[in-house]
Parts: structure tokens; sequence; C-alpha cells
């Protein structure tokens, strides 16, 4: 515990020494989710009357999931690779899915934590139900979770390639998720794909999509699934990491 | 030993800026043809940097036409196959003002290794925008004109049209390539001034591939006065429906005056500060 209180102290150090960075990560998301939501609020202003309440709740989830800058951690850990810096990791005492995900913690926890209030103040401002405002933040580090789960496994495929770039997997990852299109205006089939069938929209859009709703059974039911999938990815980081890592030994000596 | 390097830079300098155009281009070319040269080393690591624009380009084509099949006509005056050739357009743009150089060239005045550039016998000038071309952006470029031209042949869209269209990618290329200069440039004053490349990164998400009516008027206003997103992504748009062209290309051109001047301004105090730090 000790430990990964100390990757988390440092890493947010590191990152937030200034006022600057600070703003810049509190900026970046802000910026990137404001554009998409505006987009969707404009070209379906027919469909709905004033404000879009379950826009905005599936958009301020969006935010706070794109604090995680899923291309700089993939680069971050592919360089760990490349530069062969993973073998100090594989000593640590701890999984090295969970160094990097305390790190990330750490990295972007001012933003996280600022977002976290005003979001929570601007949920009880939209007078949201009590239920929905308890649920969010739980949702919020389940899907935080998942999204970290699958990065770390994409990233290691730089075990095997040195010039893989993590763009590819994030535009795709950003796609499917729905921070790009919101799931639930997708055409039916593809909707059902990536909220049920796919791990990408536990990393974002399936939760956010039942807090929009207030569709508390679909909630729970995809609460659980993110869970199902956590441990499935947890177990599948590992296998990744440790054959990987042999691989990469064998053929680089 | 400092003095001597801080004469010879001056010297440097004043030369660079009074070459004659065929010394320049010998050194330059042979930049450029090495520059190539690394990137098609190996055609795997070629062929991979491809994926992520193509995939990107696909990803981005698939939103637009799942736009038109969530609403008919989300836009007035706008049809699929002419957002799509603004989508074209405007990411011809994004290819054609790929920022590797200048990033280079900042990164050199940071740690200090910019002095052994301004010795040597290159243009300043084309070290700064073409120090590493980048041969996917050149490729993808390319790409886009084709798919301009397949476009307009396609879906019999007015030649003086797709000219405007091509003007406006000049223009907001030119405005776009002088204000990222000057941007760079400002690692003359302020070391950290590099982190606010994630911001422009989100800045130009945030607008590109929109028509302008989709922000609200405060932002619009912002957009156009204080930063060009609109002027240089947006208002592409605007030159598709013919709508308010006078006020466009005014916007245009007054934005290229203070680009050229916001460059040359960074660019000459920041090198005399460079000189005598």
């Amino acid at each position: 515990m000790k430990a990964y209180w100390f990757i988390i102290r440092n890493s947010f150090k590191e990152n937030n020494q200034s006022i600057t960075t600070l703003a810049i990560s509190l900026l970046q998301p802000g910026i990137l989710i404001a554009g998409y939501f505006m987009f969707y609020n404009y070209i379906t202003r027919d469909l709905h009357n004033g404000i879009n309440t379950e826009f905005i709740i599936y958009y301020l989830f969006i935010v706070m999931i794109a604090t995680l800058d899923i291309p700089r951690l993939g680069t971050y850990i592919q360089g760990d690779i490349q530069t062969e810096k993973y073998i100090l990791i594989d000593r640590l005492p701890m999984k090295p899915f969970n160094f990097y995900f305390m790190h990330s913690i750490g990295k972007s926890g001012g933003a996280l934590m600022l977002y976290a209030v005003i979001v929570q103040a601007y949920l009880i401002y939209l007078q949201t139900p009590i239920t929905i405002q308890l649920a969010f933040i739980p949702a919020v580090i389940l899907a935080f979770v998942v999204g970290h789960l699958i990065t770390f496994c994409t990233a290691t495929t730089a075990f095997y390639f040195e010039n893989m770039h993590m763009w590819f997997f994030s535009i795709i990852f950003e796609f499917t998720s729905g921070k790009m299109i919101p799931l639930a205006l997708m055409p039916p089939a593809l909707s059902f794909f990536f909220t049920w069938l796919t791990p990408f929209g536990y990393a974002a859009g399936t939760l956010a999509r039942y807090l929009g709703t207030q569709d508390y059974g679909s909630l729970a039911l995809a609460g659980v699934i993110a869970m199902l999938w956590v441990v499935v990815l947890y177990w599948a980081t590992n296998i990744f990491w440790n054959k990987g890592s042999f691989y990469f030994q064998e053929y680089n000596g | 030993m400092k003095l001597i390097l801080r004469k010879q830079i001056s010297l440097k300098l004043s030369v660079n800026y009074t070459y004659n155009n065929m010394k320049i281009l010998k050194p330059a070319l042979i930049l450029t043809k090495a520059s190539f040269k690394v990137q098609t080393r190996s055609v795997v690591i070629f062929l991979l940097s491809f994926m992520s624009p193509l995939c990107y380009s696909v990803i981005l084509i698939t939103q637009i036409i799942l736009n038109y099949h969530i609403v008919k006509n989300p836009f007035i005056n706008i049809s699929l196959e002419m957002y799509l050739l603004t989508f074209f357009v405007l990411q011809m743009i994004v290819f054609l003002t790929f920022d590797q150089s200048q990033r280079h060239v900042a990164k050199e005045i940071l740690s200090g290794s910019f002095d052994y550039i301004l010795l040597r016998p290159i243009n300043l000038f084309y070290y700064k925008y073409f120090r590493v071309p980048s041969l996917m952006s050149v490729v993808m470029t390319i790409m886009y004109l084709t798919a301009i031209i397949i476009t307009t042949i396609m879906y019999n869209i007015p030649v003086s049209l797709v000219v405007q269209l091509l003007l406006f990618v000049v223009f907001s290329s030119f405005i776009i390539i002088n204000i990222r200069s000057g941007m760079r440039g400002l690692v003359f004053f302020k070391r950290d001034i590099l982190n606010t490349t994630r911001v422009e990164e989100s800045l130009n998400i945030f607008v590109i591939n929109k028509p302008p009516e989709i922000f609200p008027i405060p932002i619009q206003i912002i957009l156009t006065v204080f930063i060009p997103y609109i002027v240089v992504h947006n208002n592409a748009f605007e030159v598709l429906r013919g709508h308010g062209m006078f006020y466009t290309w005014t916007l245009t051109g007054i934005w290229i005056l203070l680009a050229v001047g916001f460059n040359r301004c960074v660019w000459y105090y920041g090198l005399k500060r460079y000189e005598s730090g």
C-alpha cells in the first residue's frame, strides 16, 4: 500500500508542478469533449426540446474519462519496453499493470479531482436523482480501470513490433467506446455490438449512456459486466506481459 | 570561444538571408533527400506510419455517413457529398501543415544545439519549414487531392467552387504554418511553451470538420477574432455554400497579414535574444 501511495505521490508531483501544467491537463479533455457535445447537440436539435440532460450527463462522464490520455499512456509503456526499462518494472514488488495504473492516477489526479468536484456540483445543479449522483463516481472509476486495462494490453504489442503507433489503437478506441459518436446514436446493430459485446464500450459509452437515460436496470447490468471485464482483462494483462517479455528477451537478447 | 561563436552566428545569419536561390537549393535538396531516405529505409515501418492516418480517415468518413444516417439534413445547404468534399479539403490542410520540422527546431532551441544549425550553409527559412519533411504527409496530401478530384467529377460539383476551395487550402495552410512557426518561436522567450501543443491539438479536434454554426456566438467570435480556427477550418463550409464570401475572404486576408507579422516579429526578436543569451 505504501509503495502504491509513493508512486501516486511522485507521479502527481512530477506532472502537476505548475499551475500551467494543471490548467493544460484540465483544458485539454474539456475542449476535446465540448466539441463533440456541441456537434451532436446541434444535429439532434430537432429530436429534443430545450436542454438535453441525457446528452449533458453522457458528455460529463466522457470528459472525466478523457482525462486518461490513452495515446500518451500507451506511448509511455511502449517507450519503457523499447528502452528495456521494463526489466526494472518487472523487479518491482507489484504487478506491472498496477505500477502503470498508479502512475496514471497520479499523473491525471489533479485534473480528475477538479473535474469530479465540478461535475458533481453540476449534477446537483441539474437536479439529477440522488441515485445517479451517487452512481456517477463509482461508474467513472470502473470505466477508468477498464480503459487502463485495454490500453495496457494494446501497449504490450511493443514487445513484438518495434514501431507500433499507439495513435492507431487510440483512434479505434475513441470510436468504439462511444467518445466520437454517442453509442445511442449509432445504428442499432452497431450500438448493440459496442455496448454489450466488446470491452471498449465499458471504458466510456455504455455506463455513460445508462447514467444519462437513468435506466437503473441496464446500468446495474452494465456495471456487473464491466466488473467481469475487469477480471478477464486483468488476467489477460499478466499473460500478455509475461509472454511478451519472454519473446522480447528471446529475440532481442 | 563563446564570443567567437556569437560573432560567427551573427555573420552566418546575415549571410543566410542574402544567399541566392541556387546556393540554397543544393544543400536543401540534399537535406530533403536524406530525410526521405531515412523514412523509407524500412518498408514495413514506412507502411505502418500510414496506418494511423488512414484508419483515422476511415473512421471520420464513417462518422460523417452515420451523422447523415441519424438526421437526414443536419446542416443547412450541405448535402452528404458536399460535406465529404469539405472533409477532404480540411484533411488536405491538416497534412499540408503537418508539423515535424518546427517542433524539431523548437527542441533544438531548447537544447541549445540550434547554434550549430545557424553556422551551417543552410537557409533558416528552409530549415524551419522543411527540415524533417514527412513523406507520409506528402502521400496523404496527394491522396486527398485525388479524392477531391474524384468527388468533383462524380457529383458534378462546379469547377469554380473547387478552385475556390483549393485557394482556401493555400491561404489557410499559409496562416497555420506562420502562426505555428511563431508559436514554436516563443520558446526563445518561455521554455515551457511547448506544453501548449496539447491544447493546440485539442482545439484542432474541437473545430475541425464542423460547420461554424454549431458553436455558440461567443465561441464563434473568440475563434475568429482571437485565434483564427474558424477562419482556417470552418469557413470552408461557408465557401462551399457561397455565403458571405466578402466577409470570409476579407477575414482570411487580415489573418494572413497578422500571422506573417506575428511569425516575423517572434523570430526577429527571438533570434536577437538567443544570440545575446
